[in-house]
């Protein structure tokens, strides 16, 4: 949540910077239609099960000894400041990349701080969860967990559709076009 | 159930999710607040389902 708070401020600096350098052009609107933009794309490209491009982000992923037989402490530390907010490690899903430019749309600092605060909240709780879930359970099989992974990409294609037509809606009443 | 894996089928839930959002946004007429909603949203089951990433 901290983590995304900043990032929230970087984002709602630059937006409030680009608004002052640039007054004629609203960076809402424009955060607003390249939001719509990358849900169109990514979002039918999870629907269709293609495979290239991947969702931009970073491919690593947290070593097993950082996390096995380490004190709870580090523990915390690594899930607070490396899982949860979700920034360094692999996400296969297209949907995070969309955040920071919803977080852009917000068009002010204290709106993009809060959001992306919200935000980071959101996407920890939903590790978390996903976390407790494991633990009550079974592991997955290999190919049960590919066949649920396959299932999510086609959820997070309609969620990524859904985002574009609201932010083609917002942006296009923002440039009155609508 | 409806055989969302199928071509044609996946193609008219895709316009129809699209159109959803545009109904879903047009009422706000430019205000963010549906927008954040469905940031937060996103992000909670983005975290979720990165859970199942091979």
């Amino acid at each position: 949540m901290v983590i995304w708070a900043a990032v929230g401020l970087v984002l709602g600096s630059v937006a409030a910077l680009a608004d002052i350098a640039a007054p004629a052009v609203s960076v809402r609107a424009l955060a607003c239609l390249a939001a719509a933009a990358y849900g169109l794309c990514y979002g039918l490209l999870e629907l269709s099960g293609r495979a290239w491009p991947p969702p931009p982000g970073r491919r690593w992923q947290v070593p097993q000894e950082l996390v096995i037989a380490t004190g709870d402490r580090r523990r915390v530390l690594i899930w607070g400041a490396i899982l949860g907010p979700g920034w360094l490690t692999r996400n296969p899903y297209a949907g995070f990349g969309l955040l920071p430019l919803l977080c852009l749309s917000a068009g002010d600092i204290a709106g993009a701080v809060v959001l992306a605060a919200l935000i980071g909240a959101a996407h920890g709780c939903g590790r978390a969860l996903a976390l407790l879930r494991d633990a009550r359970s079974a592991p997955s099989e290999p190919f049960a967990l590919l066949l649920m992974s396959v299932r999510w990409r086609t959820t997070d294609g309609f969620a990524l559709l859904l985002v574009a037509g609201t932010a083609l809606a917002v942006g296009g009443h923002l440039l009155r076009w609508l | 159930m409806i055989a969302l894996d199928r071509g044609p089928v996946r193609l008219v839930a895709a316009a129809t999710a699209v159109l959803a959002g545009l109904a879903v946004g047009w009422p706000a007429d430019g205000g963010f607040g549906v927008l954040a909603v469905l940031a937060v949203l996103l992000a909670g089951g983005n975290g979720y389902e990165k859970a199942y990433s091979p």
